[in-house]
């Protein structure tokens, strides 16, 4: 077993309330302390989980405010702790928001990647991404990206797509463009653990799904004809797969979602998850709510043996079987939403949710209609 | 290097890649004709962030992918990213990030 990711959340506070959020408890300002980070780094370090590389990402909530002098020793105290063979990766997600010039100075010394949660220009990103007071963080958020970009860094973007972003993909792209970011990923909102409503799902399933296309389609052909101006990571998987298959390669993604012990995230009170992070807090009494362990009482070698990640293992890969027996799009997905089949179906074994239907069948053949087209010559311009 | 063999992989999956490629065989004809129908010529004008043991980095889907990140610019990992360009050449890193040196202005005081 190797570890491929460290999820931490240091808080799970948030300054923000967004519509669509999955994690619980975002008004609670405790922290996870520094005994438990230190127990946690002391642990793994000396565990046979961790390889040559390891890649931390601070979520949650949002991290930054667990505060910079956190966050200092935070760094020190897994640097303390570091084996001189391992590599450590460190990255956050961020809202942008608390972003100052010190922040973004330690970022840049500790070779920290930074994502920033943006859900395109402010007449969209304001619909859905709303503080505590209902207003907008638009400005919050781009201020913090800008901020980060004018010291050199280049954060990545979350997007997440939900019912009214699906009609926009030309205005998406235009700010996307213009903005100049080198990154952009997209998530589809998603009903999970703390989020109960999806606005993909108070429309038929029919519109969801065209609405879907014609945005994957034209996002598509806008980025391709306009130079392909930044990496979008939907376009990169696809592409991946196609690569490898041309290469003749058998090849099917196998995500770390999928994977045991891949990765693992521990939460402020040092409950330790696998799978999907988004397990973390989940509510789920048959499998104890997805703890596979606590830092403070478990041994990391021997979390593959505990009752509760047996059960999951074997629910979550006769779910990959049954995926890989029954969809075509296999190869492309590789049953990359664990999360997701427990929170939508209720069942980890099971196989379609609303974002493999959309972010993985749909998309897909969106990407490979579009691959089939971009020999021709014909251009697309940007929207006036 | 972090790069998973296909038996850490299907160790860790709980599956073999072999079982899945005959499970696949059932039902992926469609779309594999849709992947052979297009120009591999296309495909190449693309660049793409190929994932590679040198551009190591997790997939889960709420985060920025930051292939390439590994630094060399702290700590103990000083030469790791030397030791990834002398094993894998600099055409498996293209996305590496060197960060780039803080005027003194914008350090945090101390």
């Amino acid at each position: 077993m190797t570890l491929s990711l460290l999820v931490v959340q240091p808080t799970s506070l948030c300054n923000f309330n967004c519509t669509y959020c999955y994690v619980p408890g975002r008004r609670d300002a405790t922290r996870i302390a520094d005994e438990t980070l230190r127990t946690l780094f002391t642990k793994l370090f000396r565990s046979s989980l961790v390889g040559p590389q390891v890649e931390i990402l601070w979520h949650a909530g949002e991290p930054l405010a667990a505060g910079l002098p956190f966050f200092e020793r935070a760094v020190s105290i897994a640097e303390e702790h570091r084996p001189s063979d391992v590599a450590i990766s460190h990255s956050v997600q961020t809202n942008g928001s608390l972003v100052n010039r010190a922040w973004g100075a330690f970022f840049l010394k500790h070779g920290f990647g930074a994502g920033i949660s943006l859900d395109g220009p402010a007449w969209l990103h304001d619909r859905a991404r709303v503080d505590w007071a209902g207003h907008g963080t638009w400005d919050a958020s781009i201020r913090g990206f800008d901020l980060l970009r004018s010291m050199g860094m280049e954060p990545g973007i979350l997007c997440v797509l939900n019912a009214e972003s699906l009609r926009h993909p030309d205005r998406l792209f235009r700010f996307f463009h213009e903005l100049g970011c080198r990154w952009v990923g997209f998530n589809v909102e998603e009903v999970e653990n703390a989020n109960r409503q999806s606005s993909l799902a108070t429309l038929p399933r029919d519109e969801v799904e065209s609405r879907y296309r014609r945005f994957a389609d034209r996002f598509f052909e806008l980025w391709q004809d306009n130079g392909r101006p930044f990496a979008v990571r939907e376009f990169d998987d696809v592409l991946n797969v196609v690569k490898y298959t041309h290469d003749g390669a058998t090849h099917f993604r196998s995500p770390d979602e999928t994977l045991g012990l891949a990765i693992l995230t521990v939460q402020k009170n040092g409950d330790i998850s696998t799978y999907s992070p988004e397990f973390a807090g989940g509510a789920c009494p048959e499998l104890n709510n997805f703890v596979i362990g606590n830092v403070h009482t478990s041994d990391f070698d021997r979390l593959h043996e505990g009752d509760v990640y047996r059960r999951m293992r074997a629910q979550v890969v006769e779910g990959i079987r049954n995926c890989a027996a029954t969809c075509q799009w296999f190869m492309f997905c590789g049953a990359a939403y664990t999360s997701n089949k427990f929170f939508e179906n209720g069942d980890l074994a099971s196989t379609e949710t609303t974002s493999c239907r959309l972010h993985r069948q749909i998309l897909t053949d969106a990407v490979l209609t579009q691959l089939q087209r971009a020999s021709t010559p014909a251009r697309a311009s940007l929207p006036a | 290097m972090a790069k998973k063999s296909d038996s850490n992989r299907d160790d860790q999956r709980g599956i073999s890649a072999a079982e899945l490629r005959q499970l696949q065989t059932q039902v992926r004809e469609t779309v594999l004709q849709s992947v052979r129908a297009v120009d591999p010529m296309a495909v190449g004008e693309f660049k793409i962030n190929l994932k590679t043991a040198g551009n190591f980095f997790s997939d889960w889907h709420d985060k920025f992918r930051d292939g390439g990140g590994f630094s060399d610019a702290w700590g103990k990992a000083g030469d790791k990213k030397a030791q990834l360009l002398q094993q894998v050449g600099p055409e498996a890193m293209p996305d590496i990030v060197v960060p780039k040196v803080i005027p003194d202005a914008v350090m945090p005081k101390r």
